[in-house]
């Protein structure tokens, strides 16, 4: 056994071939059997003819020896040179398998590390799938503002519980002053012990906080996010034991946060909270790591009997309230798993795309390689043995495709990174990481399989290697399994193209939707940037408002402005501030009751194009002096009002207390207005006209609306005021539709991604339905050739060749227009206002690719039937 | 037990009894192989190196690679202990095979 072992490794070892050495040991017994010969006086000749006699067949010999002595390797290594050599004696052929390969291969792997980078790890905490965010809700129909409060997660950190962590943050907006005192507005959000472990990503800079930071009384501190370090730091290495200035207060810098580190969502920095862990105060967003393999269902079961025991020990704050869990990765950026499985199913039917068309080229290659193959097979190579042969050639053909194709999606990230990095949040990180290359690997293996399936599964048929034999590669009608074979794959093709275009159709519908939704303002012809007012001439209130003031009539004086506000928050912002609110005809039971809320300039609806549905909007006569009103939006009056008049009804505000002294009447009913995000859903919002709520101006979102159809024209002018008023006041103007369209950009990516699977089908299914066609074309070339010499018609010839085509092309549109349907109704539920059977879509779907396929058939055949029929019958 | 199994069986236990007497060359092998068997037992000569090869494999036999008598090369075969430990064996069993082959013959006649 061991010395087999031995010979074995030794055979791998020796660096001469096989064959060289056996012909070696031949040769040597040829020349002394010749030699014995012509010592018994035969003639030279003669002896030379004895000694290969008595040998039997040489090659028989060498391919015997060969085969005791090969290993698989050896056999593999033997297969391997051989397809390189037969594939480099047709290179039109190799080349256009290769180029298919490559082309398929490339395209899925730079969309798998694309999907991958936005799609699949669209979170950079470690194991993300832990994360959930926490709400609770009320049982009892009672309005709450869903967030979590400190003797929530206080009950939560029983050890008991499938929970390995729990954090709690506040977020809110301040003015952050720098060294040169010019004001920056940023994002502060207060956390918990909790969170820093929570989210689990290492700080780039320092040490962050210690469990002192979080005892009442303990001192105060803040980790900057590497955005604002960078930025208002210059990524200074000494930041920590510095002070971070904010316009009302301070702390030392700790640390710099991981350059990924973004909770809550574009937070700038974050400062410690210290909580009264006994505490019912709910504001804070809640946050849990669920313990490894654990379910969200046992999870849930879990947080009710908190909740239970919770209501019992304190029925007023926490009496019928229910915790409510989300997949953390849903809430930061929706359900992606749709764009992600559409994606996918895309990448893999363009693979089977290209695979169908290598896999036919090796078949119509295949039975003109007939006779070799069936002399192969006289000659003593096992069926195993062809097939493996077969095998190899695929798999060299697929290796060169997938180094040609991974090759080619690294030039295609690169030039989508150019194109759409600044787009895509997490597109800087698109990488070329394992994953990416076991994908193509699996392609790899996927493409090898499927080519070399075709041609094997022909060679297992019985009797088809003598038939190859007695056709002798003369033929009429062509192998008959082999045009089988073929009209399959054109039914495959043409079914797989039209699923993809109508898939493509259903997603760029669904995109266009979402794009034209209304997100209750008017995006078109309007600018909006922000100004912020927290330099030492702004310090008094009334400089700062008739600072705004002047400006704004400045901007109304531009030529083509018609309107100027301004507003403290700015939709597809997230920003708006969640304020308690108290109704006047509510009792105390009502407590936590929450609505966000928007300071803004009198002109502010009518700038952002936005209809006031009952009552007033807001006028210059509301003032400071006057008294002061409200305007809603109607989810609030839906949500808090319950049928009521909301004209007639007054509510008071507040936090972290409702302000008893703040209430005042409803005055007008504005239409809702997305926030978040397009797709988000419409939250109850309150507006307060800017003199009644502000004393100064710190923070401005300002709007700007034009006659222009492209508001670009007049950001030269915008910018050229606002620095006449203060030189070192440099605002970012940008269109608003620019604004929209920043939040979709995840769907914008998936779109195109599939325009271009859509355009990759069509061009694969042509390529091959032609190169199928004329291939069966070519093969009746002699049929052709008689039945014209025995008086056909060009045109019955015509009608002959391309009926089969064009029958075969009318399956496959069937079969596709049902994967088609199946499909839309699988991913309707997950597109925005799509129906799964869109005629429009499908039609146009079913017309673009019958109609391709339908000239690359008549092409081919168009040739075919020009044939001239004594040239023909003479080459045969 | 086939033909081509016992053949085969035979052309190794040949093999291995003519290495036993010393190393040798394909060749060698061959036209001893006629001598000893007296052209009794014709092996075609295509048939001997698969066996010879199959034999290495196993690790009954070893070869080298030697430059002969008037600088030509020559792989040569020799026996190793696993060859010889076969030969023996195989020989007990031949013997006995062929003993009860002759009984059965001369009964029969």
């Amino acid at each position: 056994m061991i010395a087999r072992v031995f010979a074995t490794l030794r055979g791998l070892l020796r660096r001469r071939p096989i064959e060289d050495e056996i012909v070696e040991e031949l040769r040597d017994h040829i020349e002394r059997e010749i030699e014995a010969h012509r010592s018994r006086g035969v003639s030279a000749e003669e002896a030379r003819r004895l000694a290969l006699r008595d040998l039997g067949g040489l090659t028989q010999t060498i391919e015997s020896s060969r085969a005791v002595r090969a290993t698989w390797l050896d056999t593999v290594w033997h297969d391997a040179r051989y397809a390189v050599r037969t594939l480099s004696r047709t290179p039109a052929f190799t080349l256009a398998a290769v180029s298919t390969l490559a082309l398929g291969i490339g395209a899925t792997t730079a969309i798998f590390s694309v999907a991958n980078a936005a799609l699949l790890r669209p979170l950079p905490y470690p194991h993300a799938d832990e994360i959930r965010t926490l709400r609770t809700m009320f049982t009892d129909g009672r309005i709450t503002s869903g967030l979590v409060g400190p003797l929530e997660m206080t009950r939560l950190k029983d050890p008991s519980l499938p929970i390995t962590n729990v954090a709690m943050a506040g977020r809110g907006d301040f003015t952050l002053l720098r060294a040169d005192g010019t004001p920056v507005s940023i994002v502060v959000s207060g956390v918990d012990e909790g969170f820093f472990p929570l989210f689990d990503l290492p700080l780039a800079v320092g040490g962050g906080f210690t469990p002192e930071y979080f005892r009442q009384n303990g001192p105060n501190g803040a980790i900057l996010s590497y955005r604002l370090w960078r930025g208002a730091f210059g990524g200074d290495p000494h930041v920590v034991g510095k002070t971070l200035t904010l316009t009302n207060g301070g702390a030392p810098i700790l640390g710099v946060a991981a350059p990924e580190m973004d909770v809550p969502r574009g937070t700038d920095a974050w400062f410690n909270l210290q909580l009264d862990p006994q505490s019912t105060n709910h504001g804070f967003d809640g946050y849990l790591r669920l313990r490894p393999s654990t379910s969200d269902s046992v999870l849930s079961q879990r947080l009710a009997a908190v909740a239970a025991v919770l209501g019992h020990d304190f029925p007023g704050p926490e009496g019928n309230r229910a915790f409510l869990v989300e997949r953390f990765v849903d809430s930061i950026v929706g359900d992606l798993r749709p764009m992600l499985i559409i994606v996918l199913s895309a990448t893999a039917l363009i693979l089977v795309l290209a695979c169908v068309n290598v896999a036919n080229l090796l078949l119509a290659r295949a039975s003109r390689r007939s006779r070799e193959v069936a002399i192969r097979a006289a000659l003593g190579a096992s069926r195993g043995r062809i097939a493996a042969q077969l095998l190899t050639e695929s798999a060299v053909l697929a290796s060169v495709g997938m180094v040609l194709g991974v090759a080619l999606a690294y030039v295609a990230v690169r030039l989508l990174l150019r194109y759409g990095a600044s787009q895509l949040p997490r597109l800087e990180t698109v990488a070329f990481d394992t994953r990416v290359l076991l994908f193509a690997i699996a392609m790899l293996a996927l493409c090898a399989l499927g080519i070399a399936l075709a041609p094997v599964l022909q060679l297992a048929r019985r009797g088809v290697m003598e038939r190859w034999l007695r056709e002798r590669g003369r033929s009429v009608g062509g192998a008959r399994s082999t045009h089988r074979a073929l009209r399959t794959m054109i039914i495959v093709e043409v079914a797989v193209a039209v699923t993809i275009v109508a898939g493509t159709g259903l997603l760029v519908r669904s995109f266009l939707n979402l794009q034209h939704d209304d997100p209750g303002f008017d995006s078109h012809g309007r600018l909006k940037f922000d100004l912020v007012l927290a330099g030492p001439r702004y310090r008094d209130p009334g400089v700062s408002r008739t600072w705004a003031h002047t400006l704004f009539t400045h901007l109304r004086g531009i030529h083509g402005v018609t309107e100027v506000a301004g507003s403290s928050d700015f939709p597809m912002g997230d920003a708006f501030s969640r304020l308690l609110i108290q109704m006047d005809t509510w009792d105390e039971s009502h407590v936590h009751v929450v609505a966000r809320s928007s300071v803004v300039t009198p002109s502010f609806f009518r700038a952002m194009g936005m209809r006031v549905t009952r009552g007033r909007g807001f006028t210059d006569d509301d003032r400071a002096t006057t008294g002061p009103v409200v305007v809603v939006n109607e989810s609030f009056v839906r949500r808090y009002l319950d049928g009521r008049d909301p004209l007639t009804a007054r509510f008071a505000f507040g936090f972290p207390q409702v302000n008893r002294a703040s209430q005042r009447p409803i005055v007008g009913v504005v239409n809702d207005v997305k926030y978040a995000s397009l797709w988000s859903s419409v939250e109850p919002v309150f507006y307060l006209v800017a003199d009644q709520a502000w004393g100064g101006i710190f923070r401005l979102n300002v709007v700007v609306s034009t006659e222009f159809a492209d508001p670009r024209m007049a950001i030269a002018a915008v910018r050229a005021e606002v620095q006449k008023m203060d030189p070192q006041l440099a605002v970012t103007v940008r269109p608003v539709a620019d604004v929209v369209a920043s939040t979709l950009t995840r769907q914008k990516l998936g779109t195109t991604l599939m325009l271009g699977f859509g355009a990759m089908a069509v061009l694969l299914a042509t390529i091959g339905i032609y190169g199928m066609i004329a291939y069966a074309s070519a093969e009746r070339h002699s049929e052709v050739a008689t039945r014209m010499a025995l008086g056909a018609t060009r045109a019955n010839v015509f009608w002959l060749l391309s009926r089969q085509g064009l029958v075969v092309t009318a399956a496959g549109a069937a079969i596709g227009v049902g994967l088609a349907y199946g499909a839309g109704r699988l991913a309707s539920s997950w597109l925005y206002a799509v129906r799964p059977f869109d005629p429009l879509i499908l039609g146009s779907a079913l017309v673009l690719v019958v109609g391709v396929t339908v000239i690359a058939t008549l092409i081919p055949v168009g040739r075919a039937a020009r044939v001239d029929p004594a040239l023909a019958l003479r080459f045969e | 037990m086939n033909r081509t199994q016992l053949l085969q069986g035979t052309l190794d236990l040949l093999i291995l009894r003519i290495l036993e007497l010393g190393p040798n060359h394909g060749w060698g092998i061959s036209s001893r192989l006629q001598q000893i068997s007296q052209d009794g037992l014709r092996t075609s000569q295509g048939s001997l190196y698969p066996a010879l090869h199959r034999l290495e494999m196993r690790g009954e036999v070893r070869s080298e690679m030697t430059t002969s008598e008037n600088n030509r090369r020559a792989r040569v075969y020799a026996i190793t202990r696993a060859g010889r430990k076969r030969l023996n064996q195989e020989t007990e069993t031949w013997e006995a095979f062929a003993l009860s082959m002759r009984r059965v013959l001369e009964e029969g006649q």
